[in-house]
């Protein structure tokens, strides 16, 4: 015989107090934490080392990298100078607000001013978790496609800003800029894009901006 | 693989509702989830990776069941309530494309089956 029991909660509520928990304890620390998502090779890495260079000198910052295994990201980043830990998903393909929080405490993250939590290199399962992050991120770069805000919504609808990059080699490829620009805004009419190039550094300093006062306004009001 | 990690997550959350309802897991026959046809979950998917996920917990046998549920959305333009999928998205009155998810991403616990009595 079975007895049923009613539950009707969604899978995600754990995962998405824990995340508002998170939200509210660097709101108090005023610490911003930033989640960078993107497919793998897209130049997360690269354009972080260029963020850093630009935003180093006015305000205290770390960086998290989640990695499958391997730390090849955080040695990297450590060549900056900024401090950089690396966090093991254990084979998982994203991080959830208990690892986000983990890799938080285990840095002393409060103290710092602009905390980026560098994602696992992947384009659906970081958008099904909440990290407990104030903004997310994503970069999409000219080689994978203009078609991907198509294939991959979810990920776009969650995001506050899309950085388009490696815009050095749009003359190479079938890449509509426009095209992309109109997808990702049907998805979210929110989104900011902002086309850059790692590479080159072109396009850094409006990225650096838009940065600059979202940390600023979180540790105001 | 997103539903492998979904399903880590159904698990925990299961664990924590049996811990709340004080049931034991090992007595957890049936975890019934509804998914919405607009969740993004993959059904198929879910009830695969689910064994990979239980097998050797206190939860291995417990059996995943699926509820699919339709999605339906509101047609901004002129109100009629539709089937997205079945009717491509656009709006079969109208015309339209432009509308509001009123159901189809939900992505539920409904309820958790226990075995009780004789064997006990």
């Amino acid at each position: 015989m079975y007895k049923v029991y009613e539950i009707k909660q969604r899978v995600f509520e754990s995962n998405e107090k824990l995340a508002d928990q998170l939200r509210a304890d660097l709101k108090r620390e005023k610490t911003f934490l930033l989640n960078l998502m993107s497919s793998p090779g897209a130049g997360k890495t690269t354009t972080l080392k260029r963020t850093i260079e630009a935003l180093k000198d006015e305000m205290s910052i770390g960086v998290m990298e989640a990695d499958i295994d391997s730390d090849v990201d955080a040695a990297a980043i450590e060549a900056t100078g900024v401090r950089a830990i690396q966090l093991h998903t254990g084979g998982m393909c994203h991080l959830d607000a208990d690892m986000t929080r983990q890799g938080i405490d285990e840095f002393n993250a409060m103290d710092l001013d602009l905390v980026i939590l560098e994602n696992v290199g992947n384009l659906v399962c970081p958008a099904e978790f909440d990290t407990g992050a104030v903004k997310n991120a994503m970069i999409l770069s000219v080689p994978e496609g203009d078609d991907k805000p198509l294939k991959y919504p979810l990920m776009f609808s969650i995001c506050d800003v899309l950085l388009i990059n490696k815009i050095d080699v749009l003359p190479y490829f079938d890449f509509d800029l426009d095209a992309v620009v109109e997808r990702a805004k049907k998805i979210n009419p929110n989104i900011t894009v902002l086309p850059i190039c790692a590479r080159t550094g072109e396009g850094i300093e409006p990225w650096a901006n838009w940065l600059r006062s979202q940390v600023k306004s979180w540790q105001q009001d | 693989m997103h539903e492998l990690g979904i399903v880590f997550e159904i698990q925990k959350r299961v664990t924590a509702v049996a811990q709340e309802n004080g049931l034991s897991l090992r007595d957890i026959a049936q975890v019934v989830v509804e998914v919405g046809e607009a969740s993004t979950i993959v059904p198929r998917y879910l009830k695969e990776c689910w064994p990979a996920a239980t097998d050797g917990t206190e939860m291995q046998e417990a059996e995943l069941v699926v509820e699919v549920l339709i999605a339906k959305v509101r047609c901004k333009k002129c109100g009629t309530v539709y089937e997205y999928l079945k009717n491509h998205k656009k709006c079969p009155a109208c015309g339209a494309w432009e509308c509001v998810m009123v159901t189809g991403q939900e992505f539920n616990i409904k309820e958790i089956a226990v075995f009780e009595g004789e064997e006990e």
